[in-house]
């Protein structure tokens, strides 16, 4: 027994303890028992920092599980508001947290398999239960592209199996694949966290499943659900099919970046903030992708810091977006009434602060992750790197054109009021104070990456 | 043999109980005599019966079984159900299950062709039960069938009789043509009673006529012990034959169930498909082994609380799905999902593991095509279950209380955690 078990084993208790407790005290009762991973998490990362790796467990795992509870602290508090039937809501908030942990602690396939399957019925369970009024195609979407992607996978982890007999990452990393297997496999996988991520052409279902669930879902769904595709990609390159990954790099570059231009041309066209910050998820996000397939000493590192920074943003911009919606009703771009920042400043600096994070503004979280990004995808030709900076630009352009329109010009009725509670300074704060943090100092997290 | 007498008995006493205020007596006695019979099965043995045999993996499939048998004692004798279940029902239940008994023991093709009758005479009695002319249709349609397969069976015999000379199981495999059209024949009536494609046109039909209770039965035990016998019976076929058959038959299988499941709103007749889909992972694992027992735990178990459900639900509301039952009854919702997600393969339940293992025995021998295809038919699979957990979670439009027996409710729970427990296992 160590502190992994702990993360993985712990959920599923939360997650009875919050229903039993029932809607009276499901708040008190899930945000409490969430301090305790929060400790557990804490304590994990006080481990590595000193040195003391638990045996079974590399750092990589750990900053995505410190991810996971990140989010889900975050999911838990945001959700407080506005959310019916809240201890129903939180402990499959919990369930999917089990998944996520098991995915990204058990150094196996297989297990990175159950751990993925496991965190999806619950996620669809949110999207059914809480989402908007086209929740049930939008969920039935999501699980179709989810399930027959991660088919995919499984189907690479039979084959796997079969030819090597085991399925845990370390293993499969001393184990040399001939280049054929390898491709065989690696080709299975890549459609499932392709699915996940998602990457160019498997993108369909993103948009309108984050528009159609309630914003905490959507937070959990971008900031760490995406994540598990992150997770599952850098495990492909550096264990399973390392030899695979350099034969199918340009191909999945291009594809990649061409994903990250087409999405944020998208992000741009649209009339639904939802849309926009789901869009731009995916445009980033893509661009990590490509980072896995770069190259080792900069792309690598790059992408796992995008995957966590971007995993900070879409917690920041899903909470301002919640604000919205809880004081206007929607999230329509042109219907918002604008002129928030002669009302409350202070709002729209922290969602300022997040924008430019959003938009990879130097000492913002953005910004290291996507400059390794941008300097490895060079190495395979200055044209296609030139391509992987247009996303930054453009990113830019539809970010402030949102901002500008909710936030700022003069209000469309004379007098709008936004009133913050405590909880909402809290987060903002939190938000803000990470993306500096990353932004500023983002040895913090490499120095984890380069730790194994 | 011990079990097996044992649990005759039973029915005798529970058919001699007929009378309306004996119900719930007959019912607990089914349940202890079947608890019984299942720590009876160990000293099971061949001295007074020499045409069975006795052997670790027949004492698996019995267990799974009688497991079965108790599971569904406990669920389905539901007084407020649209067809309430009498004693008369339960014995002719046990009776069947005798039958499914022997055919895990069987080494004799006498012994054989009694299990199979033995089964399904009383089914055939049970799919009439509803008493609407749809359930006649089921009954009369199954009994032809069924009738007609058993000839064939005992024609494919006597011709493999006249070829080997032999009536023991595993005999000899032949290589003249006499003998082989009698394998075929064998193999044909055998494959009808798993209800695989090309011989699946009664499943649907007869599922959707039977009372639902019955449904489940006919879903779980008839069809574990048909797996047993024909696996066994496989035996008679050289071995790359048997390979090429059970992975072409059960690629089609998985499809063409997948195919009929996937517009399918009614419940009933959507389980009748999925389960000739499950049927072809199930034959794509070859063998009599752990693996397919596992298989068919993990497949009946889910089907008996699905159905379950679905006699409460029909009994409350005469709908024939399960739309808003989760604001309706809580628990009932919530065992529906696993055992909808357990169906799908989805971890940490049982359906999982079984289908992984499925899919791991046919990759391992090297057909991948089968293995892509059983994936195609996964995911159709999950659409078309999944498509039901949204069904269970909308708000229906009358608010409307079901109420389930506690004892179900509790078995049922059970049986929910048997499914995580067990799904988990494996992978340790």
């Amino acid at each position: 027994m160590d502190i992994t078990h702990g993360l993985v084993g712990a959920p599923i208790i939360f997650a009875l303890a919050t229903i039993w407790a029932g809607s009276r005290w499901g708040t008190i009762v899930a945000n409490t028992l969430n301090l305790i991973t929060i400790a557990m998490t804490g304590i994990a990362f006080f481990l590595i920092y000193r040195g003391i790796l638990p045996a079974s467990v590399d750092a990589v795992s750990l900053v995505f599980v410190g991810l996971t509870t990140m989010t889900v602290t975050a999911v838990l508090a945001v959700a407080t508001q506005n959310t019916p039937n809240y201890s129903r809501f939180a402990a499959l908030v919990f369930l999917t947290q089990l998944g996520l942990n098991l995915a990204f602690l058990q150094n196996s396939a297989l297990w990175f398999y159950i751990g993925w399957e496991i965190a999806l019925i619950p996620s669809l369970l949110l999207i059914f239960g809480w989402g908007g009024l086209g929740r049930k195609a939008a969920g039935i979407k999501f699980l179709i592209y989810t399930v027959a992607g991660s088919l995919g996978m499984l189907a690479s982890i039979l084959y796997l199996y079969s030819h090597t007999g085991t399925t845990d990452w370390a293993l499969l990393s001393i184990t040399l694949l001939p280049s054929s297997v390898q491709l065989i496999a690696f080709l299975g996988f890549f459609v499932a966290f392709a699915v996940k991520i998602p990457v160019f052409p498997f993108h369909n279902w993103q948009a309108d499943t984050y528009s159609e669930s309630n914003l905490p879902t959507a937070m959990l769904l971008s900031a760490v659900f995406s994540k598990l595709g992150l997770y599952g990609l850098y495990r492909l390159v550096t264990s399973i099919a390392p030899d695979a990954t350099t034969t199918v790099a340009p191909f999945i570059i291009t594809l990649c970046v061409i994903g990250s231009i087409y999405a944020a041309i998208l992000a741009f066209s649209q009339s639904n903030l939802k849309r926009v910050v789901a869009f731009s998820s995916m445009s980033h996000l893509n661009l990590a992708a490509a980072g896995f397939f770069a190259d080792r000493l900069l792309g690598l590192p790059g992408a796992l810091l995008q995957s966590i920074a971007h995993g900070g943003v879409a917690i920041g911009l899903w909470w301002g977006i919640g604000i919205l919606k809880n004081r206007f009703g929607h999230t329509r771009l042109h219907e918002l009434p604008g002129g928030i920042t002669s009302e409350n400043r202070w709002f729209t600096i922290a969602f300022f602060m997040i924008t430019l994070a959003a938009m990879g503004v130097p000492l913002t979280s953005g910004f290291p992750g996507e400059l390794l990004l941008i300097q490895s995808i060079t190495h395979h030709g200055i044209g296609i790197g030139i391509l992987a900076a247009v996303p930054m630009i453009l990113g830019a352009v539809y970010m402030l054109r949102a901002y500008q329109s909710v936030m700022l010009g003069d209000p469309k009725p004379s007098k709008v009021t936004i009133q913050l509670n405590r909880l909402d300074y809290v987060m903002g704060t939190a938000i803000v104070s990470f993306i500096l943090l990353i932004g500023i100092y983002p040895q913090l997290i490499f120095r984890l990456f380069t730790l194994r | 043999m011990i079990s097996i007498t044992l649990l005759s008995i039973v029915g005798i006493i529970i058919m001699l109980l007929h009378s309306p205020q004996w119900t719930r007596t007959g019912r607990w006695v089914g349940v202890l005599g079947t608890i019984a019979a299942l720590f009876l099965i160990r000293f099971d043995n061949t001295i007074l019966v020499p045409t069975i045999e006795v052997t670790r993996l027949g004492n698996l499939w019995a267990g799974l079984i009688l497991g079965l048998l108790l599971l569904i004692l406990l669920l389905i004798p539901n007084r407020n159900a649209l067809h309430p279940v009498k004693n008369d029902h339960l014995a002719l239940l046990i009776f069947a299950t005798v039958g499914a008994l022997i055919l895990t023991r069987f080494d004799h093709i006498v012994t054989l062709i009694l299990g199979l009758e033995i089964l399904s005479i009383p089914l055939y009695v049970l799919a009439a039960q509803s008493h609407t002319s749809r359930s006649y249709e089921a009954s009369l349609k199954y009994f032809i069938l069924g009738a007609f397969s058993s000839a064939v069976l005992i024609f494919g015999f006597a011709l493999w009789y006249r070829s080997t000379g032999m009536l023991m199981i595993p005999g000899p495999i032949v290589t003249d043509m006499v003998g082989q059209c009698g394998i075929v024949l064998i193999l044909g009536a055998m494959l009808f009673k798993v209800g695989l494609v090309p011989f699946h046109y009664w499943v649907p039909d007869v599922y959707e006529g039977t009372p639902t209770g019955f449904t489940a039965y006919m879903a779980s035990i008839p069809k574990v012990a048909a797996f047993a016998a024909l696996f066994r019976v496989a035996q008679l076929l050289p071995s790359d034959t048997w390979i090429s058959i059970a992975t072409i038959l059960g690629s089609i299988s998985i499809i063409w169930g997948s195919l009929g499941a996937f517009r399918q709103s009614k419940l009933k007749r959507l389980l009748a498909y999925s389960s000739i889909a499950q049927a072809g992972f199930w034959i794509l694992m070859l063998n009599s082994n752990q693996f397919s027992v596992y298989f068919g735990f993990a497949y009946a178990t889910a089907s008996i609380l699905l159905l379950w459900i679905l006699d409460i639900v029909e009994a409350n509301t005469r709908s024939h799905s399960f739309t808003g039952l989760i604001h309706q009854n809580r628990i009932l919702g919530a065992i529906a999902i696993v055992a909808l997600v357990s169906l799908t393969g989805i971890p940490p339940f049982a359906g999982f593991y079984a289908k992984y293992s499925s899919l791991y025995a046919t990759m391992d021998r090297g057909s991948s095509i089968a293995v892509g295809i059983a994936l195609i038919g996964s995911a159709m699979g999950a659409y078309y279950y999944l498509r039901h957990i949204a069904q269970i979670i909308t708000h229906p439009e009358t608010p409307y209380r079901i109420e389930a027996p506690i004892v179900g409710i509790l078995s049922a729970s059970v049986a929910v955690g048997v499914l995580v427990i067990f799904g988990l296992a494996p992978l340790f």
